[in-house]
């Protein structure tokens, strides 16, 4: 089986693309930061459409700095005169389902550039009274005025990252996503842990909106592998099924463009294999309806809810899309092995990402924690609650003793029976 | 009964390791429904993508006579788990 170098035709030799042109985006100039490009090696960034200011965000008709989002009606309300507008919906502004194909390096929007700076803490300016806010933005992205009582808002790039280019509003109301758990662990009762079941209480459910990047990727993908077609069958004299077959060597070449993967960008939780946190959960919840984000405003996150702050550069992040990236090329040949009938054993799989977009975002999750001591240490469970779908997914810690003796009991119940069974059988035999 | 003439045969085994297996399998079941551990996302089902320019080359490379129902390590059908030379090279 050849696995040598990877060089499919194509994708390495096309010219560079410059990005899509922004649709209907402006360049982010409130933005706080300069955003120096100077090597001409450097990632693309194209800039995200400003988000309207830092500090206090005024309704536009009557100056009041008190805007709250209504996800009944999607709209941001002025609290004072009532006057009601819509976010701008970041896909089409900024044409992100646009020139997959054409993608050539890595091209980046604003939020999504590396972080250059871990702390938490920004101060922002109230231009109302002229006084000074320290926002801990590891746990939200607004605050109001402590002396004149201004809602103050983030709602640009920052240094730390914590500000997003986009942002997913919830959908899911706190009452649908405490239904959802407690259905879900209302089946499965019987070998809950103890603890568990007397602490678990659906109204402890948070609304947290979560650092993702969605990632679109053009990409070149090769397939190496051995298929197998039956011919006929025959059975021999000890019973023993035999199995005529034609062998063969499969190498499939492809180009495929891909749309919005998403990717988790906080180290936290973008480890679905870890040993301490039931990660995995969190990611059965996707996906979610990207094209729908919206250009990011703190206002979105209300009282209601907390977000978390990313802490991953695309290039911590891209190993995880580029195991998605294989995923889909996999996928992606299924049809055209239809006449294996024994099946297919793939050997070598090889993509090469041509270009890849990449735009940070914040997606809703309802979610309930609940820690297990076990003897290597504690466990988080998650039960999470997708807060645009109401897709529910969780862990629930098991009383193994429990479970074990229920399991030891069926195979005692069923061995009693069947033991005679082969014993007679044996007898018989001989 | 089928069984070997001089040996244990398939049906004695089967009777034997039956209540065994249905403990494992009952104790793995519970393991599935309340820890969800397989649970993830699926971009493979759930992300849209266009295809182009795909090259089949399948190469006869001969005849045998086997004893499994279907080819050793198949895996087309479970595209997230990774084949034996795996790799991702950026441009």
């Amino acid at each position: 089986m050849s696995t040598e170098e990877f060089l499919p035709t194509g994708g390495a030799s096309e010219p560079a693309q410059t990005p899509p042109p922004l649709a209907a985006a402006e360049p982010a100039a409130a933005s706080p930061l300069p955003l120096p490009v100077t090597d001409p090696n450097a990632p693309q960034i194209i800039a995200t459409p400003d988000g309207g200011g830092d500090g206090v965000n005024r309704c536009a008709r009557c100056g009041a700095s008190d805007v709250t989002y209504n996800a009944a009606t999607a709209m941001f309300v002025c609290g004072f005169c009532r006057n009601q507008w819509q976010a701008m919906a970041l896909d089409a502004a900024m044409g992100l389902s646009e020139g997959i194909d054409k993608l050539h390096g890595t091209v980046m929007t604003t939020a999504a550039v590396d972080i250059e700076d871990q702390g938490a803490l920004v101060t922002l300016h109230c231009d109302g009274c002229g006084s000074d806010v320290v926002i801990d933005t590891n746990q939200n992205l607004r605050a109001r005025c402590h002396w004149c009582k201004h809602e103050l808002s983030l709602n640009n790039r920052v240094p730390n990252g914590a500000v997003p280019d986009g942002i997913l509003p919830f959908t899911v109301t706190k009452e649908q996503a405490m239904a959802n758990i407690a259905a879900f662990v209302a089946e499965r009762k019987s070998f809950a842990k103890a603890e568990f079941s007397t602490s678990f209480r659906p109204e402890n459910v948070m609304g947290v909106y979560l650092p993702h990047m969605t990632v679109d990727g053009n990409i070149a993908a090769r397939l190496d592998g051995v298929g197998e077609i039956l011919e006929s069958t025959y059975t021999d004299s000890d019973n023993d099924t035999h199995y005529r077959i034609r062998k063969f060597s499969l190498m499939r070449t492809f180009k495929v463009a891909i749309d919005d993967v998403v990717v988790a960008s906080s180290f936290d939780k973008v480890n679905i294999r870890s040993e301490i946190s039931t990660n995995n959960i969190i990611n059965a919840i996707l996906p979610f309806d990207v094209k729908n984000i919206a250009r990011f405003n703190s206002n979105f996150l209300g009282d209601t809810y907390t977000s978390e702050r990313r802490d991953m550069d695309i290039s911590q992040a891209e190993s995880y899309a580029g195991d998605h990236f294989l995923t889909i090329a996999r996928a992606s040949v299924a049809p055209t092995l239809g006449d294996y009938d024994r099946g297919v054993r793939w050997e070598a799989e090889q993509v090469q990402i041509v270009g890849s977009r990449w735009t940070s975002v914040l997606l809703p999750v309802w979610l309930y924690g609940f820690v297990e001591q076990t003897k290597k240490g504690p466990v988080t469970h998650y039960m999470a609650v997708n807060g645009r779908s109401g897709a529910t997914m969780g862990s629930v810690p098991i009383n193994t003793g429990k479970a074990a003796m229920v399991s030891w009991s069926v195979a005692i119940a069923v061995s009693a029976v069947t033991w005679p069974l082969a014993i007679i059988a044996l007898i018989a035999s001989r | 009964m089928s069984s070997h003439s001089n040996g244990v045969g398939f049906v004695e085994v089967a009777l034997f390791v039956a209540g065994p297996a249905s403990g494992i399998f009952v104790y793995q079941s519970i393991q599935a429904k309340y820890r969800n551990r397989k649970a993830r996302y699926m971009p493979e089902r759930d992300v849209s993508r266009a295809v182009t320019d795909m090259a089949i080359t399948d190469e006869f490379t001969g005849r045998a006579t086997v004893e499994n129902s279907s080819i050793a390590g198949r895996n087309e059908a479970t595209p997230a788990v990774r084949a034996k030379f795996s790799k991702v090279t950026k441009d």
